[in-house]
């Protein structure tokens, strides 16, 4: 699942980190898509994920130059906004006002089912009923499910970029799936 | 391995194109871990993918904005600051400014306390004990064991005592033969 362009993306990025305006400014406009949908599903809270989504292009910008290139910069863009949602919801979970939204996603594209009425219907509910899954997982097994499932990162990566061991990862991982084959059991996705 | 111990595996390749390539032999053979694998691929292919939860164009235009917007306005303080939000070397020795700080006080305090430990007044007392005085109590007070009285110090208590010149009276008290028997038969330090 890695992202297509990411060679070109890594270029912009090195100019990027030798202050090229322009090349950011791109690196933005061909993330901020994924970006958001990371911060999306990892806080269920529209409003919240674009606020921190554009916080982490901010962090992303300023720590350019500190970016050495090791792990590359889609997984390195991908941390600070997992790291983000991390502190959002540690922040929430302090005040308890965090709740998933059911039905706030008008915004939201749902193009890939567009003209077919009851696979966008059925679509929608999967992507809710997995929104609401997310909300579920403890923060950390939440960002290694997202960073393990939707962004095609390896364990070594992911325990990198998040300072964890990889052993430690993989249980995240093995917990979030269990999880899910649960969750998707109990709601008939799979028989 | 045992079934478990394989499915555990499996749950760890979940989302991914295939099973790892060590458990295939396994999953030929087993039927179970087999249909295991297989419920796990059918829910990964389920699963709404990236494009599902993604802002629609006018929402992401405004994020985009926005961002540049903040960065933009980052850059003008900057300019105006003369310092830069991206210069790494001077955030790094903003980072390390607590630790500078607190090394100076550490060092300032034990080097002005050795020297403000040497200036405190110390006065010898004709009896030979030294005594410290006290700044903050404008007192004295004897802080150190009695000092072996020197030979000076003797003399001079032994003068401050009488005030006479001893040698003279003592030596106009005797007669000449006095003397030279004295002189030729003890030293003039031992009489002393």
């Amino acid at each position: 699942m890695a992202t297509a362009g990411n060679d070109g993306i890594e270029q912009l990025a090195k100019k990027a980190g030798q202050g090229d305006r322009t090349a950011f400014s791109q690196i933005v406009r061909q993330m901020m898509s994924k970006v958001s949908a990371l911060t999306y599903r990892m806080t269920g809270d529209r409003e919240a994920a674009k606020d921190l989504a554009q916080d982490s292009f901010v962090s992303a910008w300023e720590n350019l130059p500190n970016f050495r290139g090791e792990s590359g910069f889609t997984g390195w863009l991908y941390k600070i906004a997992a790291n983000k949602c991390l502190n959002y919801l540690s922040r929430a979970s302090t005040k308890q006002n965090v709740s998933f939204e059911e039905s706030n996603t008008d915004s939201l594209t749902s193009d890939r089912s567009a003209g077919n009425p009851e696979k966008t219907l059925v679509t929608k509910t999967l992507r809710e009923d997995i929104l609401e899954f997310m909300q579920t997982l403890p923060g950390m097994q939440r960002a290694v499910f997202e960073l393990r499932f939707y962004q095609g990162m390896s364990f070594g990566e992911i325990s990198r970029q998040l300072n964890k061991a990889e052993g430690t990862v993989k249980t995240h991982y093995r917990q979030a799936v269990i999880k899910l084959r649960k969750t998707a059991m109990a709601k008939g996705w799979i028989s | 391995m045992t079934c478990p111990e394989i499915r555990k595996l499996l749950d760890l390749s979940f989302g991914m194109s295939g099973p790892d390539p060590a458990l295939e032999e396994h999953l030929n053979r087993c039927a179970e871990c087999r249909g295991y694998w297989l419920r796990l691929t059918r829910l990964a292919d389920e699963m709404p993918d990236d494009t599902q939860y993604s802002f629609d164009d006018a929402a992401i235009e405004s994020m985009i904005d926005n961002v540049e917007e903040v960065i933009e306005s980052r850059r003008v303080t900057e300019k105006s600051s003369g310092r830069s939000f991206r210069d790494y070397s001077y955030r790094n020795l903003m980072r390390l400014m607590p630790s500078a700080a607190a090394l100076v006080l550490v060092v300032g305090v034990g080097v002005g306390g050795y020297f403000w430990g040497r200036s405190v007044p110390q006065v010898i007392e004709p009896s030979g004990y030294s005594a410290i005085v006290d700044p903050f109590v404008m007192d004295r007070e004897l802080y150190d064991e009695p000092d072996e009285p020197t030979y000076d110090v003797l003399v001079s208590r032994f003068a401050g005592e009488r005030p006479y010149d001893a040698s003279e009276t003592l030596l106009g008290d005797i007669t000449e033969e006095e003397f030279n028997y004295l002189s030729e038969s003890f030293h003039v330090g031992d009489i002393l």
